[in-house]
């Protein structure tokens, strides 16, 4: 019996040279169309988990600053009233006293818890900040902190603003907040400014003269349980759709920079 | 088909290897270990065909140094699916090396001799394939980069593909072609030498990439 001819043989070849090559070509625009879309998959969900993120995020800082203001009224409206009962109790005691005298240390001390109580309601719900807004909420807050601390600390503002969101306003106030107490903390300054310009978009500087700080080192600590303040404050500017920079060096000290789209 | 026009075509071929060679092995401490191993693969087959313009060959001998060409190139492919892997299937790679080895110089003793070796470059092809195959497959599971196209290795292996692919019904038929049709091969092989110039045109597209990363000066944008 014969074998196949030349001709069939020839054909198979060929069927089977176009057959594999067209195989091959497939494969690789498959690879290239299917590595496409596995990155676009991948991108989207990277998407939807932050997204997630910044829900879960805005949720526990909504839920800190509603637990915050909570605290705050309560230490106002019913420990800070009830110590003012207290003192117009001793006022009226010590008006029957032969000697009046004998209690103004204990009238002293209840003025005393009297403002601290008040400090602190203020430091977890500024009312300025609702009042009049975040311009008058910092100058206030450097006030506050050059009274307690003695250091100068300065405010300027240079454009001018409108207000924003409360929440953003809040966010805004925290981070300084953060930061401030971070400079008078820790880092040792003799002096702290506080600049806040604006225009298309808002911009806030706090620097001090310390002894600096390594972000990135906090960042590390934070795996630790430490640098949660950073932490927040990076949150927060997350959630703002903001930026911070940081400067910091030992001769220097230290400056952070807030942006955010206005 | 002249034999004149076919030897053109072979020239052409080697022509690019000799370019891809220069080009693997230029910016030599900054190409990656694939890129010059691609060169070392085209390299043997520019000293395979001057080897055979210098050293006087009679008749089939011809096909003794292209054999041996062969069988280099087929370990250097394999190292070089075996960095691609990332140094992954250390065993079986060696093991399938060893085994062709073995039966590439088992068939040029004792087997197909001075013939073309057919069988052993279509076993060849066979696991070249099967290197692209469990190649793409990594790429797909691993997605190593963001842009495919920039990454030299992804070239590379397409050309090894299309070049395996499309010849292997060639290496498969050519020793019945030969033997009991009397074929003097020259058109199979004419295509064949064709194929081996688009092979050679993709690696030369994955050279001009990996040159490109070089001088962009970074990595390849990764998959986070």
């Amino acid at each position: 019996m014969a074998g196949p001819s030349e001709y069939q043989i020839g054909l198979l070849i060929a069927a089977g040279t176009v057959g594999m090559l067209l195989l091959a070509i497939a494969i690789i625009l498959f690879m290239v169309f299917y590595q496409k879309r596995m990155i676009e998959e991948q991108y989207n969900r990277q998407k939807l988990e932050l997204a997630y993120q910044q829900k879960m995020m805005d949720a526990a800082l909504e839920s800190q600053e509603s637990e915050r203001k909570r605290v705050a009224g309560d230490l106002h409206d019913s420990l800070g009233g009830m110590l003012s009962a207290v003192r117009v109790g001793i006022t009226t005691l010590a008006r029957q006293l032969p000697n009046p005298q004998v209690l103004e240390q204990q009238k002293y001390m209840i003025d005393e818890t009297i403002n601290t109580l008040r400090s602190i309601s203020r430091d977890l719900m500024p009312s300025t900040l609702e009042k009049f807004g975040l311009v008058h909420a910092l100058r206030e807050l450097c006030e506050q902190l050059h009274k307690t601390t003695m250091m100068p600390i300065t405010f300027n503002e240079h454009g001018e603003f409108e207000r924003l969101a409360p929440k953003q306003e809040l966010m805004v106030f925290r981070i300084a907040q953060e930061l401030t107490n971070n400079a008078v903390k820790h880092a040792q300054a003799s002096s702290i400014n506080v600049i806040l310009s604006g225009s298309s978009k808002l911009e806030m500087a706090i620097e001090d003269d310390g002894v600096g700080f390594d972000a990135e080192a906090q960042r590390t600590d934070r795996k630790f349980g430490k640098g949660l303040g950073l932490f927040n404050i990076e949150n927060r500017a997350r959630l703002l759709n903001g930026k911070l920079e940081y400067t910091s060096t030992r001769e220097k000290g230290s400056k952070i920079i807030l942006t955010m789209p206005l | 088909m002249s034999i004149n026009l076919f030897l053109k075509i072979v020239e052409i071929s080697e022509g690019f290897s000799f370019v891809i060679s220069i080009l693997a092995f230029s910016l030599f401490t900054r190409r990656s270990f694939e890129t010059k191993l691609v060169g070392i693969f085209f390299l043997l087959d520019v000293l395979t065909f001057i080897f055979i313009h210098v050293v006087p060959l009679h008749g089939k001998e011809i096909n003794v140094p292209q054999t041996a060409c062969g069988t280099f190139q087929f370990l250097v492919a394999t190292t070089l699916y075996y960095v691609a892997f990332n140094r992954k299937y250390k065993k079986p790679l060696v093991i399938v090396a060893s085994l062709l080895f073995v039966l590439s110089i088992s068939n040029l003793l004792f087997l197909q001799g001075f013939d073309m070796n057919s069988y052993t470059n279509s076993l060849t092809s066979v696991i070249i394939l099967a290197y692209c195959m469990v190649y793409w497959y990594r790429l797909m599971v691993e997605l190593p980069v963001q842009q495919l196209h920039r990454f030299p290795m992804f070239w590379f292996n397409s050309a090894f593909l299309i070049f395996s692919a499309g010849t292997l019904f060639l290496y498969l038929f050519a020793a019945y072609l030969t033997e009991v049709l009397h074929n003097d091969l020259l058109i199979y092989w004419s295509f064949h030498n064709i194929l081996s110039i688009v092979q050679r045109i993709v690696i030369m597209i994955g050279l001009w990439q990996d040159l490109r990363n070089i001088k962009l000066g970074s990595s390849l944008p990764q998959v986070r």
